[in-house]
């Protein structure tokens, strides 16, 4: 399965890397995320509980993210498994500065095995994008916290 | 060979459209399925399944599972290693044997392969623990189609061939290099058929049992119960006369269920090692992923011809898709053996070479699926016939004309050496042209006023019938094939068939009790036919390949005659006649030309067991009604022609079905309604393989349909209502004159279909010709847009 698609974000690129980053905001911004521990090997190990139709289940999977060229872009290897399948990803992520703050463009190449595979194919694309879009959203209100704090912080000191 | 007993066409009893007697029950519900089958104590089975393509097993995680509290048992390859399941087939070529372990081992090979057997007090607890298993893999290059699963450097998908190749052989016949040097035109084309599966409306499903006598029982959705019984005996040890195998009301098989499966060993093998019994029901998406799929092969296809339509010459190379596993007892070379061994269909071929090559594929192997290999094979053949037909500006049913075999020709042997025994072609072809307006409705606009395109497109088809040895060694295998029937009247003249053969939509209660009654001269309400159960009928292959109504009747006709003979023996002792002065009709024995001097079947019956001193001296003829007598016939070769109208919306591609018609020639028919049914069964899913079916993989090796959903089958705002007519040429070869009749209905609908297409498509440049099933909407567009790219010209 391949996805892409641009997500915009308020702040520049720097801002948007370090909070892609944070285990802490990606725990909450991550739709159904219950956890994530570094590996010890430079990965994380994620604990992903999702509530939607075919691909309804626990998963729990190993991220980690190569290629790095900071701020600009970075790929995010995943795999994870559950009752419901597996998924084997890569997602490659682009941050461009643009006027408003910052352009990401993303491309997902996804495999996609088992139950979620056979009988959420139909549904797999549409909840996928559901999904980015749930994740982007989240991910720019956390910023929104996290820089308008530090913004009032440093007004204040 | 011994000359066969003729039936005329029409007698009391045969060609009787009468009503099915096992109908009431199934439409009241009370029919008895393998789900329907209630013991006490009994534990239910659920599947771990392999969720990769192509991987090796590394490290198998049953701890969890095994501590759940409802887990009785959890069975791998390590407890049950028992084999696989094969059976016959030698051919030309050589064939690596490509088994299916019942468990898998140390590999998976396709998505749905089962690696471990949960037993549980139900299915759900039982899905439950199965959850609790894990396994990690080592994935390996997974392969959905079979030319990139044939490269050199590709993976192997079994370690122990040199290639994914298994199978490859060829044959020649004629000077096909000359006749292709010298004709007009040669029409060469790569054709796709889609995998599909037979989706019986019942799943499949085993329950077996292990007794306090040491005896097993297992109910399997089968359509061969008796060489269920024989390879369960082999494989798992167990003698065979203590083995009891019973298909109950079984909900459709369409040869899918003519298969052995991994879960008819393993259940059998639980319940021994338990004691308790055991069942397992499939569920749908269980049934997409690995009941046996079929009809997928990649053809290569090229057909010289003269100006005149004339066909000279034709070269075959046929790749068949086999999936990870040969499926026995047919083996993966069912589809494409079969279909290049029947490639000249009902036409003179003079000059002829094929190709057969199987590859493995990290899909769930191929089986038999009603006409297999003709389904896929003919169509081939007929879409390059189609478009010489438009080069040549002809129609395709000039084509046909010229080529057809003429009735006077019979018996015909084809050039891959079929012997064809009766038919009159022309006839059947000009039947359904008159039937469907053919030649009015292309004299028509193509256009409607609501901007979509009507078609019309015919199809013509020969099947091989009746598969004993004899048909199945002119289609390649030299198999041995054939079946025995008890026929027994019992002291009150009533009368038990004991057949070999499985009626599970058939129809055959009805039809062989109507034979028993013709051949005997009983009403047909006093013959009962006792079937699908090995503790009461007699050792039979079973019913598939449109044999039971040829082979099962024939051998009804053989043992039902020898019993006639014997009660006409005691008759003309008991009433003091000549035998052979003596007449049975409706159960009453009378002295030919004097009606008065007559007594009733049932007198006679019950004078041989119980009057010792009316009947004759038992050293004389032993008082016994009942003979056994085996049947395997020479083949019998069915034909028949389907047309369908169409119309077409050309901006979306989508296509409806405006009418079906069929004709057939299936020999003496026993009961028109049973064939009726047939044809319009085998046309729904002839055009369910033509418009709908396909079972897709990713390039991952995933299923992406694996339910209804998303896996369309017709249903009934596809289809029309189909129009049936019969031809009737008798076999000269078969008892009763009959030929098979289960298939044929499913060789030529998707071809008339694609045929409606073309002709939709006849004011487009094209020629725009159809080389795929299914013809999907996309396919139509794809169809349609290439010709407005300048490339395609």
């Amino acid at each position: 399965m391949k996805l892409e698609g641009t997500a915009d974000f308020l702040y520049e690129p720097r801002d948007v890397w370090t909070a892609l980053h944070d285990i802490d905001i990606l725990i909450k911004t991550i739709p159904g995320c219950k956890s994530m521990v570094p590996d010890g090997e430079g990965g994380y190990l994620v604990a992903v509980s999702l509530g939607v139709a075919a691909i309804k289940g626990d998963y729990e999977g190993k991220v980690r993210v190569t290629d790095v060229e900071f701020p600009h872009h970075y790929v995010l290897d995943g795999e994870g498994a559950g009752t419901p399948g597996y998924i084997n990803m890569k997602v490659d992520c682009y941050l461009d500065p643009v006027e408003r703050g910052t352009l990401m463009r993303w491309s997902c190449d996804a495999e996609v095995g088992g139950l979620i595979a056979g009988i959420g194919g139909r549904v797999m694309t549409g909840i996928s994008k559901y999904m980015a879009k749930q994740f982007f959203k989240a991910l720019n209100d956390e910023m929104k916290n996290l820089f308008d704090e530090k913004q009032i912080e440093s007004a204040q000191g | 060979m011994k000359k066969p007993i003729e039936i005329a066409g029409v007698t009391k009893h045969i060609g009787v459209p009468r009503k099915r007697t096992e109908d009431p029950q199934i439409l009241m519900g009370q029919a008895k399925y393998v789900d329907d089958i209630k013991l006490p104590g009994t534990l239910e089975v659920a599947f771990f399944r392999s969720t990769h393509a192509h991987a090796r097993i590394k490290n198998l995680k049953l701890d969890a599972a095994k501590a759940h509290p409802d887990c009785h048992h959890i069975f791998t390859n390590n407890e049950f290693s028992a084999g696989a399941t094969t059976f016959f087939p030698g051919t030309r070529g050589t064939l690596h044997p490509v088994l299916m372990p019942f468990l898998a081992k140390d590999k998976v090979r396709f998505v749905g392969e089962i690696i471990a057997a949960v037993v549980a007090p139900s299915r759900y607890i039982a899905e439950d623990i199965v959850d609790l298993i894990e396994v990690d893999y080592e994935t390996l290059p997974a392969y959905n189609d079979v030319e990139d699963a044939m490269q050199p450097d590709a993976a192997l998908i079994h370690e122990d061939l040199e290639s994914n190749i298994y199978y490859a052989d060829s044959f020649s016949n004629g000077d096909v290099d000359k006749a292709f040097a010298e004709a007009d035109l040669v029409v060469s084309e790569k054709i796709a058929t889609g995998r599909t599966s037979a989706a019986p409306m019942e799943t499949r499903g085993v329950m077996a049992t292990w007794g306090w006598d040491d005896t097993l029982t297992v109910w399997s959705s089968t359509q061969m119960p008796y060489p269920l019984r024989t390879s369960i005996a082999v494989n798992l040890g167990i003698p065979e006369q203590t083995i009891r195998v019973v298909a109950p009301t079984v909900g459709g098989g369409f040869g899918q269920k003519a298969h052995f499966f991994p879960d008819e060993f393993i259940l059998p093998w639980i319940a021994k090692e338990i004691k308790k019994p055991v069942k397992w029901v499939e569920d749908r998406r269980e049934h997409l992923l690995s009941a046996a799929h079929a009809k997928q092969c990649t053809i290569y296809m090229s057909i010289a011809f003269n100006k005149d339509g004339t066909m000279v010459g034709m070269k075959i190379k046929n790749i068949g898709d086999s999936g990870a596993y040969s499926q026995y007892p047919w083996s993966g070379l069912i589809e494409s053996v079969a279909a290049n061994n029947g490639a000249p269909g009902a036409f003179t071929v003079p000059n002829i070479s094929f190709e057969t090559v199987i590859c493995l594929t990290n899909k769930m192997s191929t089986g038999a699926y009603r006409g297999v290999g003709w389904s896929a094979g003919c169509y081939a053949r007929e879409m390059v016939m189609t478009k010489a037909a438009r080069l040549l500006n002809l129609d395709i049913v000039d084509i046909y004309r010229k080529n057809f075999i003429r009735h006077d020709e019979f018996p015909y042997t084809t050039s891959t050496n079929q012997t064809y025994d009766s038919g009159d072609y022309h006839k059947v072809l000009e039947k359904c042209l008159e039937l469907s307006d053919y030649a009015s409705t292309k004299k028509q606009s193509r256009a409607t006023e609501d901007g979509k395109l009507k078609g019309v497109g015919i199809a013509f088809f020969v099947e091989q019938t009746n598969w004993g040895s004899r048909s199945a060694e002119e289609s390649g295998f030299p198999a041995t094939l054939h079946d025995t029937t008890t026929v027994e009247m019992d002291p009150t003249g009533k009368v038990t068939v004991r057949s070999g053969q499985f009626s599970h939509g058939q129809g055959l209660k009805t039809t062989l009790a109507q034979v028993a009654a013709e051949t005997l001269g009983v009403p047909f309400e006093d013959v009962v036919v006792l079937d699908g159960d090995t503790a009461t009928g007699a050792y039979g292959m079973g019913t598939f390949a449109s044999r039971s109504a040829v082979i099962g009747g024939g051998s009804v006709i053989r043992a039902a005659t020898d019993v006639r003979n014997k009660l006409l023996t005691i008759a003309a002792h008991v009433m003091e006649a000549n035998a052979a002065d003596l007449e049975i009709d409706e159960g009453k024995i009378y002295v030919k030309g004097s009606p008065d001097r007559s007594m009733t079947v049932a007198e006679i019956a019950y004078i041989t067991f119980y009057d010792r001193f009316a009947r004759p001296d038992e050293d004389e003829v032993e008082p016994t009604l009942s003979a056994t007598r085996h049947y395997d016939p020479p083949a019998a070769y069915a034909n028949g022609s389907h047309a369908v109208h169409i119309e077409l919306d050309p901006l979306t591609g989508k296509l409806d079905i405006k009418r079906i018609v069929a004709v057939e020639d299936c020999g003496n028919m026993i009961n028109p309604k049973v064939v009726d049914g047939q044809m319009r069964g085998g046309a729904s899913q002839g055009l369910g393989m033509g418009l709908l079916e396909s079972l897709e993989y990713d390039e991952s090796g995933q299923l992406k349909n694996a339910s209804f959903m998303d896996f369309l089958i017709p249903n009934a705002t596809t289809l029309p209502d189909i129009e049936c007519a019969h031809i009737v040429t008798p076999s000269p070869y078969t008892e009763g004159g009959f030929k098979g009749a289960g298939e044929a209905a499913m060789l030529s609908v998707h071809i008339a279909l694609s045929n409606a297409l073309a002709d939709a498509l006849s004011e487009y440049d094209g020629p725009l010709v159809p080389m795929v099933t299914p013809i999907g909407p996309q396919q139509v567009m794809d169809l349609i847009n290439n010709v407005n790219q300048p490339q395609a010209r």
